[in-house]
């Protein structure tokens, strides 16, 4: 827990170094936030469309500022040779993987803690049940972080970590708005399966409430696809990363 | 270390190799490049598996007790793995808060950085530091927490000779203190100066290892001089033998010996009674250069 933590801390130390890379991950969001609230839409808003701008936001950010940002940062540490070195630290490798994307998933948790609450007080809809988008970000993180470190095992060269991070990012978008066309009730296993769909139906529940009944365990009954989907969709990941993750470019 | 062997994929990089190095020397690992020099030390520090053979690193098996071992040894990569947005003095509280999760105890950062003549660099940016000065950083980094065994990967390439030659000190400091060192170099005259020990890879296997001395005396000394066309060398059975190379008006001659000290005697005896003047005159022991040439030319397998 102390190496993945000052290896954390590291890690956003170098990202604010960077100023473009800080740039886009701090004040992007804001002004996108700022903008809608500045800019409501003026048409007559019926809830689902609250839920569907959140949902593909969330797509947005777990492919941009989770997948990309830690797919380039495991490949740029590799090319680096800091993964080696901080395997020969006696570090645990895990501790060494949750460092290094750490920083990916507080990028994704602080975009979504401006832009949601933008989102509802610029539509004046707030979400139903709250508990679920919570429950999504944590999943995001869990499989987007997961889908990176199998992707990063594709890429030789940062050039190349948007590469392979694009189909990643085209599941999450493309599921998302896939699963944002039909009424909530008829997302299907095929949707959830993309990964973007499953984060998407857990959304729209978040925010528009169950389809069927109104309290916290009709939510709770209404997310348990989604839940399984995402949840086996890491673990297959984190079976497939066991196997093709290389520490050494050499490797 | 016995019969270790590595592949990547098809490519069998080590072919059954074994190396010993005892407490407090320092064995140094040369060969050309591609010999396996760098695979067999990851296969020391436990980076990567061995395909067949018996490792044991200070009793431990890399492959096993890898972060056991990693507290008891420091390693200098062949690579400068360091962050260039940190400084030297952030990168080593990292390190020490990396290496053995915060249990071990380290020198302090500062004392780190004087220990190799960093202390007036510690806060610029690893990126400005000259290549020297980050192999330097590494060498801090792998003594960070006084190791037992410390894994030298290239330490001094690309440092000037004055850091060269202060690099040179440090490690002769620790093996007085006890340190164990294994060292690969390119620097043959660095293997000569620190090796208690060598051993000299070719194609994946070990073709000379030993002492120094040792791995020496499997070479003869060397004569060589020039004289006129038509000179009459000594009898063979005076001698060791003589190679000669004509040219058009005098001859080239190299004489391999076992003896040089007697040889060279009965040659300069033999000039003086005959009046012949060697010109060009030069003897030398064998060296390392010669041992390692020969392994290049020459894949043939020499005993300690």
């Amino acid at each position: 827990m102390t190496s993945a933590l000052a290896l954390a801390r590291a890690e956003l130390r170098i990202l604010a170094r960077d100023r473009v890379a800080a740039f886009n991950v701090v004040i992007v969001p804001l002004v996108a936030a700022a903008y809608l609230v500045a800019n409501p839409p003026t048409q007559d808003i019926p809830g689902p469309l609250a839920a569907s701008i959140a949902a593909l936001l969330l797509a947005v950010f777990t492919g941009a500022a989770l997948v990309l940002k830690s797919v380039m940062a495991l490949v740029q540490r590799r090319e680096q040779h800091l993964l080696e070195r901080w395997r020969i630290s006696g570090a645990a490798p895990t501790a060494i993987l949750a460092g290094t994307l750490l920083p990916g998933a507080l990028l994704l948790a602080a975009g979504l803690a401006v832009m949601f609450p933008a989102i509802a007080i610029a539509l004046d809809h707030p979400p139903a049940q709250p508990v679920w988008l919570l429950l999504a970000a944590v999943l995001a993180v869990l499989s987007g972080s997961t889908a990176a470190i199998v992707a990063a095992a594709y890429a030789r060269t940062t050039d190349g970590a948007a590469v392979v991070a694009l189909p990643i990012f085209a599941a999450l978008f493309g599921g998302g708005i896939w699963a944002t066309v039909v009424p909530l009730g008829d997302i299907t296993w095929r949707m959830r399966a993309t990964g973007g769909g499953a984060l998407t139906e857990l959304v729209r529940i978040g925010w528009e409430g169950p389809t069927d009944g109104t309290g916290i365990v009709a939510g709770a009954t209404a997310v348990g696809p989604s839940l399984l989907a995402l949840l086996t969709l890491t673990v297959v990941l984190a079976v497939a990363a066991t196997h093709t993750f290389r520490w050494n470019p050499r490797h | 270390m016995r019969g270790l062997r590595c592949s990547y994929g098809d490519f069998e990089a080590v072919r059954g190799i074994d190396l010993r190095a005892e407490p407090g020397e320092l064995l140094a690992v040369l060969g050309t490049n591609g010999a396996g020099k760098t695979t067999t030390l990851e296969v020391l520090q436990g980076r990567r598996p061995a395909d067949a053979g018996r490792v044991r690193v200070l009793g431990l098996d890399p492959a096993d007790q890898r972060r056991a071992l990693a507290a008891r040894a420091g390693v200098v990569l062949q690579e400068s793995a360091l962050p260039d947005e940190l400084t030297p003095a952030e990168f080593l509280r990292l390190w020490q808060q990396m290496a053995g999760n915060g249990q071990l105890t380290h020198r302090p950062v500062d004392a780190q950085l004087a220990r190799v003549d960093l202390a007036h660099r510690r806060d610029v940016r690893i990126g400005q530091l000259s290549g020297g000065e980050r192999r330097r950083l590494d060498l801090a980094t792998a003594l960070s927490a006084d190791p037992e065994l410390l894994f030298l990967d290239e330490p001094t390439a690309g440092l000037d000779p004055g850091s060269r030659a202060d690099t040179w000190t440090l490690i002769r400091q620790l093996l007085h203190t006890g340190t164990t060192v294994v060292l690969t170099t390119h620097y043959l005259e660095e293997a000569d100066a620190l090796a208690d020990r060598l051993a000299i890879m070719h194609q994946g296997q070990v073709v000379v290892a030993g002492s120094l001395a040792d791995v020496l005396a499997t070479r003869h000394a060397r004569i060589r001089f020039t004289v006129d066309n038509d000179t009459a060398l000594p009898a063979e059975n005076l001698i060791g033998p003589a190679t000669t190379t004509r040219q058009r008006d005098h001859q080239h001659v190299e004489v391999r010996t076992p003896d040089l000290v007697h040889d060279l005697r009965i040659l300069l005896a033999w000039s003086q009674t005959n009046g012949i003047d060697l010109q060009r005159l030069h003897a030398s022991e064998p060296t390392l250069a010669e041992v390692f040439h020969d392994v290049r030319n020459t894949t043939q397998e020499v005993t300690p």
